[in-house]
């Protein structure tokens, strides 16, 4: 038996008939198309979904970007619309003020990483950016918003990178990531 | 059909099985206490705006989103924090001490209010997608603390400063 894909299943049986082509939809007497019908999704990453504990701190000259969270957005149709938000906290402990900057990104697959030097050229959602956290700051609580419509056919995720910045000195000494402070959420607009 | 029956329509609802988008908010001044306890390492929870969400459907989606200000009088640091969380009937705590366990649109987190900023200002942003058919209520949770313990120090929380809105997208 084939498989039906869930996409298949939303847009019921014109989809499937046409083998989820570009038959055009019917229109019923009262002049609304019935088939297919825009739908809203969900997703979200689990509790304590922060994929690291820690974050080292890099420098003016070499950042270490890491993935904080990783969320998959299945079965896009090229036109569909993501929004997407996150939210995480990170505590300095050290004494002095640091930059912790933040990233929200979209991938064509699953894409981690972990004190890379390298900023991704994956397409933004939020763009890089940043503040510091002082001592007395203590705790740096961020909420992120991006949204991006999808250009292509096929499974998506979405990632929130992180970053911190401190002297030369400071170079490898740690941040906190708190453990089930935040999340990585989206909400889909199926349009076709 | 019998699902059907069960669910009254919002208003203006149309029977042509199309996506519906509904909003609701907080009115103006919808700030449920006018001040909050800065405790010990022993939190307090007390919510800030609640709102009803009627008649959803298992598979609505529900983006909810928040803003409020606080006030720190003192000359030191306050730590002030918050959820958005996800209730099945109308819950609203005040110096509660006990973390609720219902779902969380947004999770526990925060920062502190230093001196010089004097006021602390949060967006708080959620979202979820409803798992039965039935009311909702959501609300926001704050709570404040600070290295020490002294009965009897507040935060102010402004109020018109802010509120609790939510979009529906009700799936056909």
């Amino acid at each position: 038996m084939k498989h039906l894909s869930r996409r298949q299943a939303l847009i019921g049986t014109v989809g499937a008939a046409a083998g989820g082509l570009s038959l055009p939809a019917p229109v019923s007497a009262d002049g609304f198309s019935e088939l297919p019908r825009p739908r809203v999704d969900h997703y979200a990453t689990p509790a304590n979904s922060e994929l690291i504990a820690n974050l080292a701190l890099g420098t003016e000259r070499r950042y270490r970007f890491c993935t904080l969270y990783i969320l998959r957005i299945p079965d896009l149709r090229k036109g569909d619309v993501v929004q997407a938000h996150a939210q995480f906290e990170i505590t300095n402990d050290l004494g002095v003020s640091v930059s912790v900057a933040h990233s929200m990104l979209v991938h064509s697959k699953k894409t981690v990483v972990k004190d890379d030097p390298n900023q991704s050229k994956d397409r933004r959602l939020c763009e890089y950016a940043g503040e510091c956290i002082t001592p007395e700051m203590h705790h740096g609580f961020r909420t992120l918003m991006g949204s991006f419509q999808a250009a292509a056919d096929g499974d998506a995720w979405v990632s929130v990178i992180i970053y911190s910045v401190g002297s030369e000195r400071m170079a490898g000494r740690t941040l906190t990531v708190e453990k089930n402070y935040g999340g990585l959420r989206a909400i889909v607009f199926r349009n076709s | 059909m019998e699902q059907v029956l069960k669910r009254p329509a919002p208003p203006g609802a149309d029977n042509r099985g199309r996506l519906r988008i509904d909003h609701y908010s907080t009115p103006l001044g919808g700030e449920l206490i006018g001040d909050l306890p800065i405790t010990g390492q022993a939190y307090r929870y007390s919510t800030l705006f609640a709102l009803e969400l009627p008649a959803l459907r298992k598979g609505d989606v529900v983006q909810a989103h928040a803003q409020f200000q606080l006030n720190n009088p003192y000359n030191f640091s306050v730590m002030l924090a918050h959820t958005m969380l996800l209730h099945s009937g109308k819950t609203i705590v005040r110096d509660d001490p006990k973390q609720s366990r219902d779902e969380r649109l947004c999770e526990f987190a925060g920062e502190n209010v230093m001196p010089g900023m004097r006021n602390g200002f949060r967006s708080l942003m959620g979202s979820y997608g409803a798992t039965e058919d039935g009311d909702s209520w959501i609300s926001v949770v704050v709570y404040s603390a600070t290295w020490w313990s002294v009965p009897g120090l507040k935060m102010a929380v402004q109020k018109g400063y802010g509120g609790l809105h939510a979009v529906v997208y009700r799936n056909p």
